[in-house]
Protein backbone atom coordinates (compact mmCIF):
# COMPACT_ATOMS: atom_id res chain seq x y z
CA UNK A 1 0.00 0.00 0.00
CA UNK A 2 3.06 2.25 0.55
CA UNK A 3 3.69 2.39 -2.71
CA UNK A 4 0.51 3.04 -4.10
CA UNK A 5 -0.70 6.84 -5.10
CA UNK A 6 -3.90 5.96 -4.78
CA UNK A 7 -5.29 2.37 -2.70
CA UNK A 8 -8.48 1.55 -1.60
CA UNK A 9 -9.58 -1.78 0.08
CA UNK A 10 -12.80 -2.96 0.72
CA UNK A 11 -13.79 0.18 0.54
CA UNK A 12 -17.52 0.14 0.92
CA UNK A 13 -20.25 2.57 0.87
CA UNK A 14 -24.07 2.48 2.11
CA UNK A 15 -26.63 5.58 2.33
CA UNK A 16 -28.72 3.99 4.54
CA UNK A 17 -29.89 0.40 2.89
CA UNK A 18 -28.73 1.93 -0.38
CA UNK A 19 -25.25 0.60 -1.94
CA UNK A 20 -22.76 3.35 -2.81
CA UNK A 21 -19.93 1.44 -3.45
CA UNK A 22 -19.15 -2.16 -2.38
CA UNK A 23 -15.88 -3.58 -1.37
CA UNK A 24 -14.10 -1.75 -3.94
CA UNK A 25 -10.04 -2.48 -4.43
CA UNK A 26 -7.92 -0.27 -6.41
CA UNK A 27 -4.08 0.28 -6.42
CA UNK A 28 -3.03 2.99 -8.60
CA UNK A 29 0.57 3.36 -9.59
CA UNK A 30 2.69 6.69 -8.89
CA UNK A 31 2.82 8.27 -12.56
CA UNK A 32 -0.34 6.79 -13.67
CA UNK A 33 -3.01 7.92 -15.28
CA UNK A 34 -5.79 5.84 -14.30
CA UNK A 35 -9.27 6.45 -16.03
CA UNK A 36 -12.63 5.48 -14.07
CA UNK A 37 -15.08 4.43 -16.12
CA UNK A 38 -19.04 3.94 -15.27
CA UNK A 39 -22.04 5.23 -16.16
CA UNK A 40 -24.22 8.01 -14.03
CA UNK A 41 -25.01 6.44 -10.74
CA UNK A 42 -22.75 3.47 -10.85
CA UNK A 43 -20.69 5.01 -7.53
CA UNK A 44 -17.94 7.07 -9.26
CA UNK A 45 -18.42 10.01 -7.81
CA UNK A 46 -19.02 8.01 -4.40
CA UNK A 47 -15.50 6.74 -4.46
CA UNK A 48 -14.20 10.21 -5.10
CA UNK A 49 -15.93 11.82 -2.59
CA UNK A 50 -14.31 9.22 -0.04
CA UNK A 51 -10.79 10.23 -1.51
CA UNK A 52 -11.60 13.57 -0.20
CA UNK A 53 -13.06 12.75 3.14
CA UNK A 54 -16.22 14.62 1.84
CA UNK A 55 -18.03 10.76 2.39
CA UNK A 56 -16.97 8.47 5.33
CA UNK A 57 -16.71 5.21 4.08
CA UNK A 58 -19.43 2.20 5.74
CA UNK A 59 -16.50 -0.33 5.64
CA UNK A 60 -12.56 -0.40 4.12
CA UNK A 61 -10.58 2.40 3.67
CA UNK A 62 -8.73 4.51 0.96
CA UNK A 63 -5.10 5.36 1.13
CA UNK A 64 -3.61 8.47 -1.13
CA UNK A 65 0.25 8.78 -1.24
CA UNK A 66 0.10 6.20 1.87
CA UNK A 67 -2.00 8.47 3.87
CA UNK A 68 -5.79 7.48 5.14
CA UNK A 69 -7.74 9.43 3.82
CA UNK A 70 -10.54 9.29 6.70
CA UNK A 71 -7.83 9.68 9.52
CA UNK A 72 -5.07 12.26 7.71
CA UNK A 73 -7.75 13.91 5.28
CA UNK A 74 -6.04 17.16 5.63
CA UNK A 75 -2.92 15.58 4.88
CA UNK A 76 -4.17 14.23 1.73
CA UNK A 77 -6.38 17.50 0.78
CA UNK A 78 -2.86 19.02 0.78
CA UNK A 79 -1.20 16.90 -2.02
CA UNK A 80 -4.48 16.19 -3.98
CA UNK A 81 -5.81 18.94 -6.70
CA UNK A 82 -9.63 18.17 -6.97
CA UNK A 83 -12.22 18.85 -9.48
CA UNK A 84 -16.00 18.36 -8.42
CA UNK A 85 -17.89 16.89 -11.60
CA UNK A 86 -20.95 19.22 -10.15
CA UNK A 87 -20.21 22.93 -8.96
CA UNK A 88 -20.96 26.04 -8.45
CA UNK A 89 -17.93 29.00 -8.06
CA UNK A 90 -18.72 32.08 -6.24
CA UNK A 91 -20.78 34.05 -8.13
CA UNK A 92 -19.67 37.08 -6.56
CA UNK A 93 -16.34 36.80 -6.68
CA UNK A 94 -13.87 37.56 -10.23
CA UNK A 95 -11.78 34.42 -11.47
CA UNK A 96 -8.95 36.02 -9.60
CA UNK A 97 -10.29 36.89 -6.27
CA UNK A 98 -11.19 33.02 -6.60
CA UNK A 99 -7.87 31.81 -7.36
CA UNK A 100 -6.77 34.01 -4.28
CA UNK A 101 -9.27 32.81 -1.98
CA UNK A 102 -9.59 28.91 -2.66
CA UNK A 103 -6.10 28.80 -4.15
CA UNK A 104 -4.39 30.37 -1.06
CA UNK A 105 -6.01 28.15 1.21
CA UNK A 106 -3.82 25.21 -0.29
CA UNK A 107 -0.73 27.15 -0.09
CA UNK A 108 0.91 30.35 -1.48
CA UNK A 109 -0.24 31.16 -4.92
CA UNK A 110 2.57 31.60 -7.70
CA UNK A 111 1.15 34.00 -9.97
CA UNK A 112 3.23 32.98 -12.49
CA UNK A 113 1.71 29.92 -12.71
CA UNK A 114 -1.62 31.06 -12.99
CA UNK A 115 -1.05 33.08 -16.02
CA UNK A 116 0.31 30.68 -17.22
CA UNK A 117 -2.57 28.22 -16.83
CA UNK A 118 -4.86 31.21 -17.37
CA UNK A 119 -3.44 31.85 -21.05
CA UNK A 120 -3.58 28.17 -21.56
CA UNK A 121 -6.93 27.30 -21.10
CA UNK A 122 -7.88 30.88 -22.13
CA UNK A 123 -9.64 31.27 -18.74
CA UNK A 124 -11.30 34.89 -18.03
CA UNK A 125 -9.83 36.01 -14.89
CA UNK A 126 -11.29 39.24 -14.59
CA UNK A 127 -14.90 38.78 -15.45
CA UNK A 128 -17.02 38.45 -12.58
CA UNK A 129 -17.94 34.98 -11.90
CA UNK A 130 -22.30 35.22 -12.16
CA UNK A 131 -21.33 36.47 -16.21
CA UNK A 132 -19.39 33.17 -16.88
CA UNK A 133 -20.83 30.45 -19.09
CA UNK A 134 -20.77 26.97 -17.90
CA UNK A 135 -17.41 26.53 -19.39
CA UNK A 136 -15.43 29.16 -18.44
CA UNK A 137 -16.46 28.23 -14.90
CA UNK A 138 -14.88 24.47 -16.00
CA UNK A 139 -11.61 25.96 -16.88
CA UNK A 140 -11.45 28.15 -13.24
CA UNK A 141 -11.89 25.14 -11.74
CA UNK A 142 -9.32 23.04 -13.45
CA UNK A 143 -6.95 26.10 -13.33
CA UNK A 144 -7.58 25.56 -9.60
CA UNK A 145 -7.09 21.72 -8.90
CA UNK A 146 -3.62 22.28 -11.50
CA UNK A 147 -2.80 25.20 -9.75
CA UNK A 148 -0.34 24.07 -6.49
CA UNK A 149 1.06 21.50 -8.92
CA UNK A 150 -0.35 18.62 -6.46
CA UNK A 151 1.50 14.74 -6.72
CA UNK A 152 -2.14 13.77 -7.57
CA UNK A 153 -5.12 14.56 -9.63
CA UNK A 154 -8.92 13.48 -9.04
CA UNK A 155 -10.74 14.71 -11.87
CA UNK A 156 -14.27 13.85 -11.72
CA UNK A 157 -16.04 14.77 -15.16
CA UNK A 158 -13.33 17.10 -16.77
CA UNK A 159 -13.72 18.34 -19.97
CA UNK A 160 -17.57 18.50 -19.64
CA UNK A 161 -18.63 21.98 -21.28
CA UNK A 162 -14.99 22.04 -22.37
CA UNK A 163 -14.87 23.19 -26.44
CA UNK A 164 -13.14 20.36 -28.43
CA UNK A 165 -10.14 23.16 -28.46
CA UNK A 166 -9.80 23.33 -24.71
CA UNK A 167 -10.33 19.02 -24.29
CA UNK A 168 -7.07 19.29 -26.27
CA UNK A 169 -5.29 21.65 -23.97
CA UNK A 170 -6.87 19.91 -21.28
CA UNK A 171 -5.31 16.22 -22.64
CA UNK A 172 -2.09 18.53 -22.77
CA UNK A 173 -2.09 18.94 -19.03
CA UNK A 174 -2.57 15.51 -18.26
CA UNK A 175 0.01 14.84 -20.37
CA UNK A 176 2.26 17.07 -18.63
CA UNK A 177 1.71 15.66 -15.50
CA UNK A 178 1.95 11.88 -16.79
CA UNK A 179 5.62 13.29 -17.80
CA UNK A 180 6.29 14.22 -14.68
CA UNK A 181 5.18 11.73 -12.90
CA UNK A 182 2.38 12.89 -11.07
CA UNK A 183 -0.74 10.39 -10.99
CA UNK A 184 -4.31 11.14 -12.32
CA UNK A 185 -7.70 9.70 -11.16
CA UNK A 186 -10.26 10.33 -14.22
CA UNK A 187 -13.58 10.09 -13.70
CA UNK A 188 -16.04 9.60 -16.74
CA UNK A 189 -18.09 8.41 -19.04
CA UNK A 190 -16.63 9.10 -22.42
CA UNK A 191 -14.90 5.99 -23.50
CA UNK A 192 -12.80 7.49 -26.65
CA UNK A 193 -11.71 10.46 -23.56
CA UNK A 194 -10.13 7.81 -21.31
CA UNK A 195 -8.83 5.63 -24.09
CA UNK A 196 -7.27 8.83 -25.64
CA UNK A 197 -5.56 10.05 -22.00
CA UNK A 198 -5.38 6.94 -19.73
CA UNK A 199 -2.41 4.14 -18.99
CA UNK A 200 -5.32 2.12 -17.23
CA UNK A 201 -9.01 2.14 -16.75
CA UNK A 202 -11.41 0.18 -14.44
CA UNK A 203 -15.05 0.37 -15.02
CA UNK A 204 -17.61 0.28 -12.03
CA UNK A 205 -21.31 -0.69 -12.28
CA UNK A 206 -23.98 -1.02 -9.82
CA UNK A 207 -21.22 0.10 -6.89
CA UNK A 208 -19.47 -2.51 -7.94
CA UNK A 209 -15.91 -2.57 -9.70
CA UNK A 210 -16.28 -4.99 -12.26
CA UNK A 211 -12.82 -4.34 -14.43
CA UNK A 212 -9.81 -3.08 -14.41
CA UNK A 213 -7.85 -3.35 -18.12
CA UNK A 214 -4.74 -1.80 -19.39
CA UNK A 215 -5.71 0.13 -21.99
CA UNK A 216 -4.09 -1.21 -24.36
CA UNK A 217 -5.90 -4.43 -23.78
CA UNK A 218 -8.99 -2.28 -23.85
CA UNK A 219 -7.87 -1.33 -27.28
CA UNK A 220 -7.41 -5.01 -28.72
CA UNK A 221 -10.46 -5.98 -26.92
CA UNK A 222 -12.89 -3.49 -28.62
CA UNK A 223 -15.63 -4.71 -30.75
CA UNK A 224 -16.62 -2.78 -33.85
CA UNK A 225 -20.13 -2.64 -34.97
CA UNK A 226 -19.59 -2.89 -38.51
CA UNK A 227 -22.39 -2.26 -41.41
CA UNK A 228 -21.57 -2.96 -45.05
CA UNK A 229 -23.89 -2.68 -47.90
CA UNK A 230 -22.75 -4.28 -51.25
CA UNK A 231 -23.89 -4.24 -54.99
CA UNK A 232 -24.65 -8.05 -54.96
CA UNK A 233 -26.00 -9.96 -51.90
CA UNK A 234 -22.69 -11.74 -50.05
CA UNK A 235 -22.62 -15.21 -49.31
CA UNK A 236 -22.65 -16.69 -45.95
CA UNK A 237 -19.76 -18.90 -46.78
CA UNK A 238 -17.29 -15.92 -47.46
CA UNK A 239 -17.36 -15.02 -43.93
CA UNK A 240 -16.90 -18.51 -42.57
CA UNK A 241 -13.88 -18.70 -40.25
CA UNK A 242 -13.02 -14.30 -40.37
CA UNK A 243 -11.27 -14.04 -36.72
CA UNK A 244 -13.19 -11.22 -34.60
CA UNK A 245 -16.56 -12.13 -36.24
CA UNK A 246 -19.39 -12.02 -34.37
CA UNK A 247 -23.42 -11.35 -34.61
CA UNK A 248 -23.28 -11.92 -38.56
CA UNK A 249 -26.68 -10.62 -39.90
CA UNK A 250 -26.80 -10.99 -44.16
CA UNK A 251 -30.15 -9.16 -45.21
CA UNK A 252 -30.04 -9.10 -48.68
CA UNK A 253 -26.89 -6.61 -50.02
CA UNK A 254 -26.62 -5.69 -45.82
CA UNK A 255 -23.93 -7.53 -43.53
CA UNK A 256 -24.05 -6.77 -39.96
CA UNK A 257 -21.65 -7.90 -37.66
CA UNK A 258 -19.58 -6.69 -34.75
CA UNK A 259 -15.99 -7.01 -35.19
CA UNK A 260 -12.83 -7.67 -33.03
CA UNK A 261 -9.64 -6.60 -34.13
CA UNK A 262 -8.61 -4.54 -37.67
CA UNK A 263 -11.40 -4.38 -40.23
CA UNK A 264 -9.27 -5.18 -43.31
CA UNK A 265 -9.55 -8.89 -43.31
CA UNK A 266 -13.73 -8.33 -43.31
CA UNK A 267 -13.54 -5.83 -46.40
CA UNK A 268 -11.13 -8.54 -48.10
CA UNK A 269 -13.51 -10.82 -47.62
CA UNK A 270 -16.63 -8.27 -48.71
CA UNK A 271 -14.57 -7.25 -51.40
CA UNK A 272 -15.84 -9.54 -54.28
CA UNK A 273 -19.11 -8.46 -53.73
CA UNK A 274 -18.63 -4.99 -54.45
CA UNK A 275 -18.79 -2.96 -51.40
CA UNK A 276 -21.22 0.36 -52.33
CA UNK A 277 -20.90 1.69 -48.11
CA UNK A 278 -19.77 1.11 -45.07
CA UNK A 279 -20.33 2.03 -41.84
CA UNK A 280 -18.41 1.71 -38.56
CA UNK A 281 -19.01 2.73 -35.35
CA UNK A 282 -17.47 1.72 -31.64
CA UNK A 283 -19.84 1.07 -29.15
CA UNK A 284 -20.78 2.80 -26.19
CA UNK A 285 -19.32 2.22 -22.99
CA UNK A 286 -22.35 0.45 -21.83
CA UNK A 287 -22.35 -1.77 -24.82
CA UNK A 288 -18.83 -2.38 -24.59
CA UNK A 289 -18.81 -3.31 -20.80
CA UNK A 290 -21.85 -5.67 -21.21
CA UNK A 291 -20.44 -7.58 -24.09
CA UNK A 292 -17.34 -8.06 -22.25
CA UNK A 293 -17.74 -8.54 -18.70
CA UNK A 294 -21.49 -9.02 -18.55
CA UNK A 295 -24.38 -7.54 -16.29
CA UNK A 296 -22.97 -6.86 -12.34
CA UNK A 297 -19.55 -7.99 -12.34
CA UNK A 298 -19.37 -11.27 -11.14
CA UNK A 299 -18.21 -14.71 -12.15
CA UNK A 300 -15.94 -14.36 -15.48
CA UNK A 301 -15.34 -10.30 -14.25
CA UNK A 302 -13.23 -11.24 -10.91
CA UNK A 303 -9.86 -12.30 -13.32
CA UNK A 304 -10.04 -8.66 -14.62
CA UNK A 305 -9.34 -7.64 -10.81
CA UNK A 306 -6.39 -6.90 -9.55
CA UNK A 307 -5.22 -8.75 -6.61
CA UNK A 308 -5.47 -7.59 -3.42
CA UNK A 309 -2.03 -7.75 -2.14
CA UNK A 310 -3.73 -7.52 1.61
CA UNK B 1 -9.06 41.43 0.93
CA UNK B 2 -10.35 37.83 1.08
CA UNK B 3 -7.55 35.60 2.03
CA UNK B 4 -9.24 33.28 4.49
CA UNK B 5 -12.38 32.21 5.47
CA UNK B 6 -13.16 34.64 8.16
CA UNK B 7 -12.68 37.55 5.49
CA UNK B 8 -14.19 35.78 2.61
CA UNK B 9 -17.48 35.31 5.23
CA UNK B 10 -17.26 39.16 5.99
CA UNK B 11 -17.72 40.53 3.01
CA UNK B 12 -20.30 38.21 1.94
CA UNK B 13 -21.77 39.61 5.03
CA UNK B 14 -20.60 43.46 4.21
CA UNK B 15 -24.05 44.60 2.84
CA UNK B 16 -26.51 43.26 5.77
CA UNK B 17 -24.03 44.41 8.18
CA UNK B 18 -23.49 47.70 6.15
CA UNK B 19 -27.49 48.14 6.49
CA UNK B 20 -28.29 47.10 9.94
CA UNK B 21 -25.53 49.05 11.37
CA UNK B 22 -27.26 51.95 9.31
CA UNK B 23 -30.59 51.35 10.83
CA UNK B 24 -29.32 50.62 14.39
CA UNK B 25 -27.16 53.80 14.43
CA UNK B 26 -30.54 55.85 13.15
CA UNK B 27 -32.72 54.20 15.71
CA UNK B 28 -30.40 55.26 18.30
CA UNK B 29 -29.85 58.60 17.28
CA UNK B 30 -33.16 59.10 16.67
CA UNK B 31 -34.43 57.77 20.27
CA UNK B 32 -32.12 60.19 22.02
CA UNK B 33 -33.37 62.89 19.77
CA UNK B 34 -37.31 61.97 20.96
CA UNK B 35 -36.45 61.56 24.62
CA UNK B 36 -36.96 65.11 25.33
CA UNK B 37 -40.63 65.28 24.02
CA UNK B 38 -41.09 62.09 26.14
CA UNK B 39 -39.48 63.48 29.27
CA UNK B 40 -41.92 66.57 28.84
CA UNK B 41 -44.70 64.65 28.45
CA UNK B 42 -46.91 65.43 31.78
CA UNK B 43 -48.46 62.60 33.86
CA UNK B 44 -46.67 59.97 32.07
CA UNK B 45 -44.70 57.88 34.54
CA UNK B 46 -48.42 58.16 36.59
CA UNK B 47 -49.88 56.75 33.45
CA UNK B 48 -47.60 53.96 33.25
CA UNK B 49 -48.06 53.24 36.95
CA UNK B 50 -51.72 52.49 36.27
CA UNK B 51 -51.24 50.25 33.52
CA UNK B 52 -52.26 46.54 34.54
CA UNK B 53 -49.50 44.77 36.38
CA UNK B 54 -48.66 42.34 33.44
CA UNK B 55 -48.00 45.32 31.24
CA UNK B 56 -45.59 47.21 34.08
CA UNK B 57 -43.99 43.97 34.43
CA UNK B 58 -43.23 43.53 30.93
CA UNK B 59 -41.63 47.10 30.68
CA UNK B 60 -40.06 46.92 33.54
CA UNK B 61 -38.37 49.73 36.48
CA UNK B 62 -41.49 52.26 35.36
CA UNK B 63 -40.06 54.87 37.17
CA UNK B 64 -36.77 54.82 35.58
CA UNK B 65 -38.38 55.63 32.58
CA UNK B 66 -38.60 59.44 33.02
CA UNK B 67 -34.88 59.21 32.99
CA UNK B 68 -32.88 58.91 30.22
CA UNK B 69 -31.21 55.86 30.71
CA UNK B 70 -33.97 53.63 31.77
CA UNK B 71 -35.65 55.18 28.52
CA UNK B 72 -33.04 54.28 26.34
CA UNK B 73 -32.81 50.86 28.20
CA UNK B 74 -36.41 50.05 27.46
CA UNK B 75 -36.53 51.23 24.54
CA UNK B 76 -33.33 49.91 23.18
CA UNK B 77 -30.96 48.47 25.09
CA UNK B 78 -33.40 45.57 26.45
CA UNK B 79 -34.39 44.98 22.87
CA UNK B 80 -31.23 44.65 21.44
CA UNK B 81 -30.47 40.85 21.72
CA UNK B 82 -33.91 40.27 19.63
CA UNK B 83 -33.00 42.40 16.97
CA UNK B 84 -29.61 40.98 16.71
CA UNK B 85 -30.80 37.90 16.75
CA UNK B 86 -33.14 37.99 13.72
CA UNK B 87 -30.18 38.78 11.62
CA UNK B 88 -27.66 35.99 13.88
CA UNK B 89 -29.83 33.62 12.90
CA UNK B 90 -30.79 34.41 9.06
CA UNK B 91 -27.07 34.71 8.60
CA UNK B 92 -26.11 32.15 10.98
CA UNK B 93 -28.35 29.23 9.33
CA UNK B 94 -26.86 30.11 5.90
CA UNK B 95 -23.24 29.66 6.51
CA UNK B 96 -23.25 26.13 6.21
CA UNK B 97 -26.27 24.93 4.77
CA UNK B 98 -26.10 28.00 2.49
CA UNK B 99 -22.94 26.71 0.87
CA UNK B 100 -24.00 23.27 0.61
CA UNK B 101 -27.45 24.54 -1.30
CA UNK B 102 -25.36 26.50 -3.51
CA UNK B 103 -23.18 23.63 -4.16
CA UNK B 104 -19.48 25.59 -3.78
CA UNK B 105 -18.78 22.98 -0.61
CA UNK B 106 -17.22 20.94 -2.25
CA UNK B 107 -14.86 23.25 -3.39
CA UNK B 108 -13.93 24.72 -0.43
CA UNK B 109 -13.68 21.49 1.63
CA UNK B 110 -11.50 20.35 -0.96
CA UNK B 111 -8.74 22.55 -0.11
CA UNK B 112 -6.27 21.35 3.33
CA UNK B 113 -8.54 23.05 5.63
CA UNK B 114 -10.11 21.01 8.50
CA UNK B 115 -13.74 21.51 8.92
CA UNK B 116 -13.58 22.63 12.17
CA UNK B 117 -11.45 25.46 11.25
CA UNK B 118 -14.48 26.55 8.49
CA UNK B 119 -17.17 26.58 11.01
CA UNK B 120 -15.07 28.48 13.32
CA UNK B 121 -13.75 30.94 11.25
CA UNK B 122 -17.94 31.71 9.76
CA UNK B 123 -19.03 31.84 13.29
CA UNK B 124 -16.12 34.23 14.28
CA UNK B 125 -16.85 36.47 10.91
CA UNK B 126 -20.63 36.38 12.04
CA UNK B 127 -19.62 37.48 15.60
CA UNK B 128 -17.73 40.48 14.26
CA UNK B 129 -20.53 41.69 11.93
CA UNK B 130 -22.48 41.89 15.09
CA UNK B 131 -20.25 43.57 16.94
CA UNK B 132 -19.91 46.47 13.79
CA UNK B 133 -23.55 46.67 14.23
CA UNK B 134 -23.15 47.27 17.93
CA UNK B 135 -21.21 50.01 17.40
CA UNK B 136 -23.04 51.21 14.62
CA UNK B 137 -26.10 51.65 17.38
CA UNK B 138 -23.36 53.54 19.97
CA UNK B 139 -22.61 55.70 17.12
CA UNK B 140 -26.09 56.77 16.70
CA UNK B 141 -26.45 57.16 20.55
CA UNK B 142 -23.51 59.04 20.58
CA UNK B 143 -24.04 61.30 17.56
CA UNK B 144 -27.83 61.80 19.15
CA UNK B 145 -26.56 62.66 22.48
CA UNK B 146 -24.33 66.06 20.49
CA UNK B 147 -27.56 67.52 20.21
CA UNK B 148 -29.54 66.29 23.59
CA UNK B 149 -28.07 66.85 27.04
CA UNK B 150 -28.32 63.52 28.51
CA UNK B 151 -25.91 63.50 30.60
CA UNK B 152 -24.82 59.65 29.61
CA UNK B 153 -20.90 59.10 28.62
CA UNK B 154 -19.82 57.01 25.84
CA UNK B 155 -18.81 54.46 28.40
CA UNK B 156 -22.93 53.14 29.50
CA UNK B 157 -24.04 53.21 25.75
CA UNK B 158 -21.02 51.01 24.99
CA UNK B 159 -21.28 48.31 27.80
CA UNK B 160 -25.48 48.45 27.25
CA UNK B 161 -24.78 47.68 23.70
CA UNK B 162 -21.66 44.58 24.45
CA UNK B 163 -24.21 42.99 26.81
CA UNK B 164 -26.08 41.78 24.02
CA UNK B 165 -23.89 40.14 22.28
CA UNK B 166 -23.29 37.64 23.78
CA UNK B 167 -26.72 36.45 23.76
CA UNK B 168 -26.53 37.47 19.73
CA UNK B 169 -23.73 34.98 19.90
CA UNK B 170 -25.66 32.27 21.46
CA UNK B 171 -28.53 32.20 18.67
CA UNK B 172 -25.77 32.70 16.10
CA UNK B 173 -24.26 29.16 17.36
CA UNK B 174 -26.91 27.52 17.35
CA UNK B 175 -28.52 28.82 13.89
CA UNK B 176 -24.72 27.67 12.85
CA UNK B 177 -25.18 24.35 14.92
CA UNK B 178 -28.74 24.23 13.09
CA UNK B 179 -26.73 24.96 9.53
CA UNK B 180 -23.83 22.26 9.63
CA UNK B 181 -26.77 19.23 10.83
CA UNK B 182 -29.47 20.29 8.24
CA UNK B 183 -28.56 20.59 4.53
CA UNK B 184 -31.01 23.23 3.61
CA UNK B 185 -30.75 27.14 5.07
CA UNK B 186 -34.22 27.37 5.58
CA UNK B 187 -34.76 24.24 8.05
CA UNK B 188 -31.88 25.59 9.69
CA UNK B 189 -32.78 29.19 10.58
CA UNK B 190 -36.61 27.85 11.19
CA UNK B 191 -35.32 25.38 13.79
CA UNK B 192 -32.73 27.97 15.75
CA UNK B 193 -35.57 30.80 14.99
CA UNK B 194 -37.78 28.63 16.94
CA UNK B 195 -35.61 28.13 19.77
CA UNK B 196 -35.34 32.46 19.58
CA UNK B 197 -38.83 32.43 19.91
CA UNK B 198 -39.97 29.96 22.60
CA UNK B 199 -37.03 31.92 24.75
CA UNK B 200 -38.39 34.88 24.48
CA UNK B 201 -42.24 33.82 24.94
CA UNK B 202 -40.96 32.00 28.11
CA UNK B 203 -39.52 35.51 29.26
CA UNK B 204 -42.48 37.01 28.71
CA UNK B 205 -44.63 34.79 30.17
CA UNK B 206 -41.95 34.86 32.76
CA UNK B 207 -42.71 38.54 33.60
CA UNK B 208 -46.10 38.32 33.27
CA UNK B 209 -47.22 35.31 35.18
CA UNK B 210 -46.61 35.62 38.87
CA UNK B 211 -46.22 31.86 38.98
CA UNK B 212 -42.91 31.89 36.97
CA UNK B 213 -41.07 35.25 38.49
CA UNK B 214 -38.62 33.00 40.33
CA UNK B 215 -37.44 31.26 37.07
CA UNK B 216 -34.78 33.46 36.00
CA UNK B 217 -32.17 31.18 35.63
CA UNK B 218 -34.24 29.52 33.29
CA UNK B 219 -34.72 32.44 30.72
CA UNK B 220 -31.66 33.57 28.41
CA UNK B 221 -33.28 36.88 28.04
CA UNK B 222 -33.32 37.34 31.91
CA UNK B 223 -29.69 36.23 32.24
CA UNK B 224 -28.97 38.52 29.66
CA UNK B 225 -30.68 41.53 31.13
CA UNK B 226 -28.77 40.89 34.27
CA UNK B 227 -25.89 41.84 32.88
CA UNK B 228 -26.09 45.04 32.76
CA UNK B 229 -26.99 46.47 35.85
CA UNK B 230 -29.28 49.18 36.77
CA UNK B 231 -26.48 51.18 37.62
CA UNK B 232 -24.88 50.59 34.35
CA UNK B 233 -22.43 48.71 35.01
CA UNK B 234 -21.32 45.06 33.96
CA UNK B 235 -22.21 42.02 35.79
CA UNK B 236 -19.13 39.10 34.51
CA UNK B 237 -21.52 35.93 35.85
CA UNK B 238 -24.03 36.29 33.24
CA UNK B 239 -22.11 37.82 30.29
CA UNK B 240 -19.29 34.76 31.38
CA UNK B 241 -22.16 32.06 31.93
CA UNK B 242 -23.45 33.42 28.25
CA UNK B 243 -20.27 33.18 26.43
CA UNK B 244 -19.23 30.27 27.56
CA UNK B 245 -22.59 28.49 26.23
CA UNK B 246 -21.94 30.56 22.70
CA UNK B 247 -18.42 28.61 22.53
CA UNK B 248 -19.97 25.64 23.29
CA UNK B 249 -22.41 25.51 20.59
CA UNK B 250 -19.52 26.79 18.30
CA UNK B 251 -18.04 23.54 19.13
CA UNK B 252 -20.71 21.25 19.08
CA UNK B 253 -21.31 22.91 15.86
CA UNK B 254 -17.57 22.29 14.08
CA UNK B 255 -17.97 18.67 15.76
CA UNK B 256 -21.50 17.81 14.40
CA UNK B 257 -20.49 18.78 10.48
CA UNK B 258 -16.97 16.82 11.13
CA UNK B 259 -18.73 13.80 11.50
CA UNK B 260 -21.77 14.52 8.79
CA UNK B 261 -21.36 13.37 5.06
CA UNK B 262 -21.81 15.51 2.66
CA UNK B 263 -22.80 13.50 -0.01
CA UNK B 264 -23.62 14.77 -3.68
Amino acid sequence: METSAISTKKLTKFYGSRRGIENVGLDIAPGEVFGFLGPNGAGKTTTIRLFLDLLRPTRGRACILGRDCRRESQAVRRRVGYLPGEFQLYENLDGRRLIAYLGGLGGEVDPVRVRNLAGRLQAELDRPIRTLSHGNKQKLAILLAFLHRPPVLILDEPTSGLDPLMQQEFFGLIDECRREGRTVFLSSHNLPEVEKVCDRVGSIRNGRLVAVEKVANLRSAMVRVVELFCEREPAPWAFADLPGLGDLVLDGRRIGCTLQGPIGPLLDRAGPFGIVDLLSRRPTLEEFFLAMYGEGGSGHDRQHLPQDPR
Amino acid sequence: MIGSIFLKTLADLRGQTLVWSLGLAVLGAVNVLLYPTVQNMPGLVAFLDNLPPAFKAMIGDVQALARIEGFLRVKLIDPLPLLLAVFAVAQGAALIAGEIEARSLDLLLARPVSRSRVVLEKFMALAAATVIMTVGLVLGLVGGAIFVETGIGVGYFLRGAANALPLTWLFAALALLASCRCSRSRTAALTAGSVVVAAYVFETLRLTTPALRGWDELSLFAIQKAGFTGQGSLDPGPICGLLAAAIGLGLAAAVVFDRRDLAD
